[in-house]
């Protein structure tokens, strides 16, 4: 079967802390050739991600004052977005854009 | 004051957690199939889709593409499923240690206590079910009873995504009237000894003579019929429990069919290389062995025969299945598949009543050469060394039942 690529999950490299009581705390993501990003947590809980495809961690992520999903799944990081791409203006006034890169 | 037991049951448990990580598929028919090219092509699971076209679990993949030409067949990916099983397990112990599975997808939990009522249970299980749904993204039926036997029935009334409860209120008119083959432990051939009977229903069954069913089916009629009436007082086990080991035994369906002794020879070395090395990794010694082979028209037979003396010995395990094989099955070639089965198991620190006339020695190098083997593949891989007779076929040469994986409910039956 042809290798599907959805174009809702953006597979990330993610800096974290490993805390002492187990949990993981993500706080830098990019795209594999894309710029080092900030991650703000505000919430964390498991869940399914329905549109990427997937389950894990699901971190609430604000950037920029919008929300977004970081997942954790097994030894995956990705973002879940829609219509494949995701943007926002950083803390310096900079467009910021993250997509699946071909 | 009754137990209150719960059965988990995961709906179509591998499609839908294939179907979670490709949403492209969600909206097709779906199934999770055995590869054809190892002749293991039947389906495992179908989704909802899958299931109205007309899709059943069990038969080959040919038959079910028939019925349903846009059928997606999908390989299994079990560590995928096992990880999910594990995460179900850690919601499920978040209520009760006393979890038992019963395969990968399903779960009895015992939430008994001085004020947990059916209602509350009913409770419980809808939590359990919106917590599944919500932190998973699969769904589960749950049965709610006081025994084991009707929480599973009521697990498989109405799917998916439900709860049903059989009380002591309603369980004649809702566990009574189904059919007595969705009795646990009643299978095809049961079914068809119980309708010669005139047993048909779970209710028939409850109410048939218990002599009739001594007699008909030995001392599990009365199980039987305790079933039906509600009467299984099997308890629940906690999650760390471990039945002692009654047996070790691997099956296997080759690349192609057995098709005479030669072949049979290189099989049954394989089946008791595998089933020698887990006994030894177990720290056991068999004092029986089984062989079994199905035909190709899926009969199953079987032979055993008590050994001499207990070992784990590789050499000793295949010397007397091919005996049996010889004697048993030597003539009714092709065969589809074969399998080895060690029983009358003890210790490996039991004490062993020597043969006088026997190479004790030898005994011992054997042995140690065997350990040596199991230490080589442990560290190298299966393929590093292998038995010369299996070079033969280059079919057999990349077959390793050992690692191969095996996914069985532990039997109702533990001790």
């Amino acid at each position: 079967m042809q290798q599907y690529q959805n174009p809702n999950k953006i597979p990330v490299i993610v800096r974290a802390d490993f805390l002492l009581d187990g949990r993981i705390r993500p706080l830098l993501l990019r795209t594999a050739s894309g710029p080092a990003i900030k991650v703000k947590v505000k919430g964390c809980c498991e869940a399914p991600a329905l549109k990427a495809g997937g389950q894990g961690t699901r971190y609430t992520c604000d950037f920029g004052g919008k929300e977004l999903y970081l997942f954790h799944d097994d030894t995956q990081w990705f973002l879940e977005v829609e219509d494949g791409l995701f943007w926002f203006v950083d803390e310096n006034g900079q467009v910021i854009i993250i997509s699946n890169e071909e | 004051m009754d137990r209150v037991i719960l059965h988990v049951d995961a709906n179509a448990f591998y499609a839908s957690v294939e179907c979670l990580y490709r949403p492209n598929l969600r909206n097709l028919p779906v199934a999770v199939a055995g590869s054809q090219e190892d002749r293991h092509g039947i389906i495992l699971t179908k989704n909802q889709l899958a299931k109205q076209a007309g899709v059943k679990t069990g038969e080959a993949i040919w038959e079910a593409m028939q019925k349903c030409p846009r059928l997606v067949c999908l390989p299994p990916n079990y560590p995928l499923y096992e990880r999910f099983s594990q995460k179900m397990a850690h919601i499920l112990l978040q209520y009760t240690n006393l979890v038992e599975a019963f395969g990968l997808d399903e779960s009895w939990l015992d939430v008994s206590g001085p004020k947990v009522t059916m209602q509350e249970g009913e409770r419980i299980a809808d939590e359990i079910r919106n917590r599944i749904r919500d932190e998973l993204g699969i769904t589960v039926s749950v049965g709610v009873s006081w025994n084991k036997v009707f929480a599973k029935l009521g697990s498989d009334l109405r799917k998916p995504d439900f709860t049903n409860v059989i009380s002591r209120d309603n369980y004649k008119e809702v566990a009574w009237r189904l059919p007595a083959s969705d009795l646990l432990y009643v299978g095809p051939s049961t079914r068809k000894k119980l309708a010669t009977m005139r047993i048909l229903s779970i209710g028939d069954l409850a109410n048939a003579h218990t002599g009739l069913l001594d007699r008909k089916f030995g001392k599990i009629g009365g199980l039987l019929k305790a079933y039906a009436l509600g009467a299984d007082i099997t308890a629940v086990h906690p999650a760390d429990y471990t039945s002692a080991i009654k047996s070790v035994g691997n099956s296997s369906t080759p690349p192609h069919d057995i098709c005479d002794f030669q072949d049979a020879r290189c099989l049954l070395f394989l089946l008791a290389e595998s089933v020698g090395a887990r006994l030894r990794e177990i720290g056991l010694r068999a004092g029986c062995v089984t062989v079994s082979a199905r035909s190709t028209n899926l009969v199953t037979r079987s032979k055993q025969r008590v050994l001499p003396q207990a070992t784990a010995l590789t050499r000793d395990i295949a010397q007397m299945a091919l005996t049996l094989m010889e004697e048993r099955f030597g003539k009714d070639f092709p065969y589809r598949s074969m399998g080895v089965s060690c029983s009358h198991l003890v210790p490996m620190d039991t004490p062993v009543q020597l043969d006088f006339f026997g190479d004790a020695e030898q005994q011992i190098r054997a042995e140690r050469l065997e350990a040596s083997i199991d230490g080589l593949r442990k560290r190298f891989g299966h393929q590093i060394i292998q038995r010369g007779i299996v070079l033969a076929d280059p079919a057999y040469a990349r077959v390793n039942p050992k690692g191969k994986h095996t996914i069985h409910p532990v039997s109702f039956f533990v001790s």
